[in-house]
């Protein structure tokens, strides 16, 4: 028998970045708001002091932040004929749990969109004709456009103490930034990190090739900061210790170290942790929620009863809590029908990796977000006509990263029969200090048959199915991160280096790779409710007191981190939440 | 490293206050307890400072769990031997302690796989779709070294010379050692994993002992703060190694 609790006007399912958001907006306008978290509280000074997190065993190589399988996992299969096996270990994805969520344990790359990406599909049917989408593409064009986000990106670099270099402030190209970028209502509210050995030989290789190198976006504070609710960040140390660690120097931007702070102190707010959101409840007609269902730590149930329903927890976990509470319509990919799951798209990260003969450079310093990126190859912001061979759609970024390389992950033996052991294997550790990366993160297209849903045979431990994945690589994708993996050898061998292996993605998916956490779409925001789960609010079509967030409003996956474009829509959501659907609860964009 | 030495013969002096000064539970409690006295009165003519040396930590691998048998052990340290010998660029995976950090790795939580999704129906699949197999790690090194072991090849390991153990380990890589009993590839990928890990983890785990793994690669260990170092640019830090615990007597006399 289930507990009820007092009903409170909303409940927040995950307390990561965009359940942080959500309850500050709320809070703000004096709603009484209940936080459901299924992991820990997660403290800067108690859980993440250095101390504790400089530990690349417990926390990089056993994945100390992460949900363990044994907790939640996916099935995997790459045909919708094919039988889904499940993800039994953390492999190609690492996704977070605890207060934070995975922007606890994110690297800290702060990229906006480019404007293109935002109407991809029309765009490139514009420049290119239709052929260039294959019948089962169905990537689509976003629900909102950049114009439209701009005020929220730089209201959320602002809270988020972002660190970089205008490149297009208001239409003006500033020397030393990203001249690609659309247009900026103001710059960074911190100067971009200090340059390293490797990040210069990148950005000087890059000009000598016509290339437009700038300083990547970074989500640390470069310099002692105050962000607009008053929460202090502390100058970046560049430890080292970023992706997949908390930050212990209140430097790296994470809910803990921007919004917290001021959400605990409200007395609107509660937060639960150990509670896990089992499914959203539903008036009888099924189109309003009343509020959720959960299990805490004991195995004991309650049912909170909540006015608003938000959806905030990771990509994947948000279409599963759709999909077994009923929410929307589910995708069908025999006939194209449905909503929820559809569009599912991961991302095509690859590198080239190169010898630096005669160099040393010093691997241990880094941060997540230190690295010279060049965007020529993103969007459309080259002929994709003129590329060898048959065109595609996509591309993505490419840069050189100093992120801190920690030793066991650098002196990997490689896999299988090829793996390297002996004092060979000690031969190829001493190229730590002399190897470099040069990657690409390239962006990845939706297809029909590339979908999440529910598996029908493995369940979760509440009983539950567990969210089955049905993607794999497709001819597009593969082509473009062909092509992106091409730039990053030609950059890499004109900076001297002498390549040692590619990391491009021509065979099948490999769940056991860990490749990047980068997951978008099925719950995605659409102009119309035949496209999409959520209008550009994240607001449900279906049952408007229900709202979702995240990169599960994705379409499709761009050519570059996630996070930033995250918390934007998040607040643009939240911001007609504010200015109208509290004043008058419905649906706020006719259907 | 002549702190790693152990006494030959007899017990020397540091030795005999190690002894009477060990922490933990069990019972070395009770020495403690009664030891107190004897190395009060032992150091108290001594500074705090100096008191304070001749007491160095415990071996720490002492506190560590363990899971292998003698046979066991024996057959992982032979392996360990070859994976990352000891040669021309220094220590190898022996001298680091790796095999010691294995045993404490699958005596715990993880080497018993409880962090793995292991509902069933447990079915084969392509390797890409990961590992399907529910057998923890820890009872993987079990089954696989038994099964080896009652191979003429296997039996003879442990006292082989190193050409033959490469030869040995070179054919459970490339899989001509799979049967029922034996999942050779992937027993062989999992040793590889975790000497990896074991020479190249901070040596609180037990492995990379003297700091072998860090200062072959001239990993200079973890740091709080980098900013003085930016422009470093890859020159030889002069600073010493200083791991988790502290420099490396902090370790005990592993």
């Amino acid at each position: 028998m289930a507990t009820r609790k007092p009903a409170v006007d909303a409940v927040i399912c995950g307390f990561g970045l965009t359940g942080a958001l959500v309850a500050e907006a709320l809070t703000a306008q004096g709603l009484r708001v209940v936080a459901l978290e299924r992991g820990s509280m997660l403290r800067t000074s108690t859980d993440f002091a250095p101390a504790i997190q400089m530990d690349e065993l417990r926390f990089q190589q056993r994945h100390g932040l992460m949900v363990q399988p044994v907790q939640s996992t996916q099935t995997f299969r790459y045909e919708p004929s094919d039988e889904a096996l499940p993800m039994r270990d953390i492999g190609a994805w690492q996704i977070g749990t605890g207060v934070g969520g995975s922007a606890a344990h994110w690297a800290g790359q702060a990229f906006r969109l480019m404007p293109d990406e935002f109407h991809l599909r029309s765009h490139m049917i514009s420049r290119y004709g239709a052929d260039i989408f294959p019948d089962s593409m169905t990537s689509q064009d976003y629900a909102v456009g950049y114009e439209e986000l701009e005020p929220f990106y730089d209201r959320f670099e602002k809270l988020m103490g972002v660190s970089g270099q205008a490149g297009n402030l208001r239409g003006t190209i500033v020397p030393g930034g990203n001249p690609l970028e659309g247009p900026r209502s103001d710059n960074y509210p911190n100067p971009p990190l200090q340059r390293v050995k490797s990040t210069e030989l990148f950005d000087k290789t890059a000009k000598s090739l016509g290339l437009h190198p700038y300083p990547c976006a970074a989500a640390h504070a470069s310099r002692p900061y105050t962000n607009p609710l008053g929460v202090r960040m502390g100058q970046c140390t560049y430890c080292g210790f970023c992706s997949g660690y908390g930050c212990g120097n209140y430097s790296k931007s994470s809910p803990q170290t921007t919004i917290i702070p001021v959400v605990m102190r409200r007395d609107e707010f509660e937060l639960r942790t150990l509670s896990v959101v089992t499914r959203i409840l539903t008036d009888t007609m099924g189109k309003r929620a009343t509020g959720v269902e959960y299990v805490d730590v004991s195995g004991a149930t309650f049912v909170q009863p909540a006015e608003m329903v938000f959806i905030c927890s990771f990509t994947l976990a948000n279409s599963h809590l759709l999909l077994v509470s009923g929410i929307g319509i589910p995708y069908d990919a025999a006939t194209g029908q449905g909503v929820v799951g559809r569009n599912y798209a991961f991302q095509l990260w690859g590198a080239a990796n190169f010898l630096m003969v005669g160099q040393g450079y010093d691997p241990w310093i880094g941060a997540g977000g230190l690295g010279q990126i060049i965007d020529d190859y993103d969007c459309d912001n080259f002929d994709h006509r003129a590329v060898p061979g048959q065109p595609f759609v996509g591309g993505g970024y490419i840069g050189l990263f100093q992120y801190g390389n920690q030793p066991i992950g650098s002196c990997s033996p490689g896999t299988g029969k090829d793996a390297v052991w002996g004092s060979a294997l000690k031969k190829q550790m001493t190229n730590y200090k002399n190897t470099l990366q040069v990657q690409s993160m390239g962006g990845n297209q939706s297809y029909k048959d590339c979908y999440l849903s529910l598996d029908p045979t493995y369940k979760d431990p509440y009983g539950r199915p567990l969210l089955r994945v049905t993607y794999n690589f497709k001819d597009n994708d593969r082509r473009m991160s062909h092509f992106l993996v091409d730039q990053c050898q030609r950059i890499g061998e004109a900076m001297g280096g002498k390549l040692l292996n590619r990391v491009d993605r021509s065979g099948s998916f490999d769940t056991t790779e860990f490749q990047t956490t980068h997951n978008s779409g099925g719950a995605v925001a659409s102009a119309t409710p035949d496209k999409g789960v959520v209008n550009k609010f994240g607001q449900t079509w279906s049952t408007p007191n229900v709202f979702v967030y995240g990169a599960s409003q994705f379409p499709q996956t761009p050519g570059r981190n996630p996070t930033i474009t995250v918390g934007a829509t998040t607040l643009l959501g939240l911001d007609g939440i504010v200015k109208t659907y509290l004043k008058s609860p419905g649906a706020m964009v006719p259907g | 490293m002549t702190t790693g030495k152990k006494p030959s013969n007899g017990l020397s002096r540091r030795r005999l206050l190690r002894q009477a000064v060990a922490t933990g539970a069990g019972p070395s409690r009770r020495t403690f307890i009664v030891g107190v006295p004897t190395v009060t009165i032992a150091l108290a003519a001594l500074s705090p400072i100096m008191a304070f040396a001749l007491q160095p930590p415990r071996r720490l691998s002492e506190s560590l769990p363990r899971f292998f048998t003698d046979d066991e052990r024996a057959f992982v340290t032979s392996a360990v031997d070859r994976l990352l010998p000891a040669d021309e660029l220094g220590p190898g995976g022996v001298a680091a302690n790796v095999p010691r950090f294995i045993d404490s790795q699958l005596a715990g939580p993880w080497g018993r796989g409880e962090n793995r999704y292991v509902a069933g129906p447990v079915k084969d699949g392509p390797p890409t779709l990961g590992d399907q197999a529910v057998t923890p790690r820890a009872t993987l090194y079990r089954t696989c070294i038994a099964a080896l072991r009652l191979l003429p090849a296997g039996r003879s390991f442990v006292s082989a010379d190193a050409a033959a153990r490469d030869v040995f380990l070179k054919s459970l890589q490339q899989g001509e050692y799979e049967s029922d009993q034996i999942q050779g590839k992937r027993f062989f990928a999992a040793l590889l994993e975790d000497t990896v890990a074991g020479f190249m983890s901070d040596p609180s785990y037990g492995g990379n002992a003297g700091f072998a793994g860090w200062k072959l690669i001239s990993y200079p260990a973890p740091h709080y703060d980098w900013t003085p170092y930016l422009k470093n640019d890859g020159r030889p830090l002069a600073m010493p190694v200083i791991g988790t615990f502290g420099p490396l007597d902090s370790y005990g006399l592993d």
